[in-house]
């Protein structure tokens, strides 16, 4: 297992290489640094100063928009430590929670996937599959926690884990990019029902 | 069965910040009451395109939404796992799926229009789910002394087209330090000037204004609630998402900006009384602003 831990990680830096090696701010444009950093700095803001998020810059109804996975723990905890660094040192947070997510999903399709049986070629092929799907590379922070979900609960559902379906459906939910995740619901019964 | 309804009780309770306030949210906004033609505005993908994806994915826009939407990229090294695969399920979800990514290409959105949200090009993710479950089928079906090979194919392929997509080059903006990019000679200005006001058109990357605490005309994208549009005079029924008040997608009315209490706006728009130039290009001064109202006094 340790192996395997190593080799997806190694998998993880070769993909993320430019983040890691070359430049911490090569995703500082676009939607992720105009909307979803810029809401993650309000959100921490508010949280170092004990109250729930209230904007009145932009979003009237911040609290309602799932896509600002404004009660996502991950999310919430690195704006939250955001909030004490400067601006430059609460980006390179953030992206490195939106990088972080692709591993975190690969390494628990990975352990899923052992648990259900495969052995670890297969495993390993699922992981990497699975949590690096061309979809998933989107500019935009809460499609990256959503997505990094969805594995996990459909696997889960299939093997009928009560506990951990539960958490990781209400976490995806949290995550807050319902387009996927409203129909990984239903999916994730489906499934449910035909194992 | 027990058992999954615990399961999504359990889901549903962790998430039920969230979908407590997004429910109650939910009528108020434009994305209530949708029709189909509506939800197929935008984003009817060409099979042509969820094909070419799977082989040599683009990022270029199509059909009015961005290049990553329409993303059914797998790995290279899936591919040849498909012809192993026999899952009728997922198979059945990768064909149903890709006719509904296909919007207004095929009948079957239009029919099942009430089950969609909007966009049907965000189903290719599921054509991508579908297919990576029969290629794992596949994968498993293969003889063992190819398995390594068809891996070390994977993730090579993964490893090396994936970091193309993301960022979308040429389609984004160049990259920028935050310290930079939210620091400008524009920030500065308005932090001494604005106050209470608020203000129209930020440029990228300082639209939300949160970061610089600047108060904007507000959200107007897919999501926004009726009472903006209605304010904003957004007819477009995925938002217009326009910073700028005079940019086209909002009529000028100088008595709403004054009343909105908009004190500033920058625009490449030549302004005229009652705006005055600043020393500032493209920013322009109300002279007869008011105080704004507070966002929640206009929700009624």
């Amino acid at each position: 297992m340790a192996k395997a831990l190593l080799l997806l990680t190694c998998f993880h830096l070769l993909l993320f290489r430019r983040f890691y090696f070359q430049n911490p701010y090569v995703y500082a444009r676009s939607e992720a640094l105009e909307q979803g950093f810029a809401s993650s700095r309000l959100l921490g803001d508010s949280l170092r100063h004990g109250r729930l998020v209230d904007d009145t810059y932009y979003y009237p109804d911040y609290r309602a928009l799932p896509f600002l996975s404004t009660y996502y723990p991950p999310h919430a905890l690195q704006a939250w430590v955001g909030s004490w660094l400067t601006l430059d040192q609460a980006w390179r947070l953030y992206s490195f929670t939106m990088v972080l997510h692709f591993l975190a999903a690969s390494v628990s399709v990975y352990i899923l996937a052992i648990s259900m049986g495969f052995a670890p070629l297969p495993a390993g092929f699922a992981s990497i599959t699975l949590s690096s799907l061309g979809y998933a590379m989107k500019q935009n922070s809460c499609i990256i926690y959503t997505l990094a979900w969805v594995p996990s609960v459909l696997l889960l559902a299939s093997q009928h884990s009560m506990t951990l379906t539960g958490i990781s459906l209400g976490l995806m939910l949290l995550a807050g990019y319902w387009p996927i995740a409203l129909y990984a619901v239903p999916l994730a019964c489906g499934l449910w029902l035909l194992h | 069965m027990w058992a999954l309804v615990a399961a999504l009780t359990l889901g549903l309770f962790l998430a039920s910040p969230q979908l407590w306030q997004a429910l109650r949210y939910y009528p108020h906004s434009i994305r209530a009451g949708k029709t189909a033609a509506q939800k197929m505005a935008l984003g009817n993908l060409p099979l042509s395109r969820l094909l070419r994806n799977l082989v040599a994915p683009t990022v270029e826009p199509v059909d009015g939404v961005f290049g990553p939407e329409a993303m059914t990229f797998i790995g290279l090294g899936a591919l040849p796992c498909l012809l192993l695969a026999r899952n009728g399920f997922w198979w059945f979800l990768a064909c149903w799926t890709t006719l509904l990514a296909m919007g207004t290409r095929t009948p079957f959105f239009k029919l099942t229009a009430w089950t969609h949200l909007r966009i049907p090009a965000r189903y290719s993710y599921w054509v991508g789910v579908s297919l990576a479950m029969l290629a794992l089928e596949g994968f498993a079906h293969l003889p063992a002394r190819l398995q390594p090979v068809v891996l070390f194919l994977q993730a090579t392929s993964l490893v090396l087209i994936l970091p193309r997509l993301w960022p979308m080059l040429p389609y984004v903006q160049r990259w920028e330090r935050p310290s930079r990019a939210f620091s400008t000679p524009l920030t500065q200005y308005l932090a001494a000037h604005l106050g209470v006001y608020r203000v129209s058109g930020l440029p990228y990357p300082l639209r939300t204004g949160q970061v610089n605490h600047l108060q904007t005309l507000g959200y107007n994208g897919g999501s926004q609630a009726r009472w903006m549009a209605a304010f904003r005079q957004d007819t477009n029924p995925n938002g217009s998402g326009a910073h700028d008040w005079f940019a086209g997608a909002t009529a000028e009315d100088r008595d709403l900006l004054a009343w909105y209490g908009v004190k500033y706006a920058y625009t490449m728009r030549p302004l005229t009384f009652p705006w005055r130039v600043t020393r500032l290009p493209h920013l322009y001064e109300n002279a007869q602003v008011k105080e704004p109202p507070a966002w929640p006094s206009m929700r009624g």
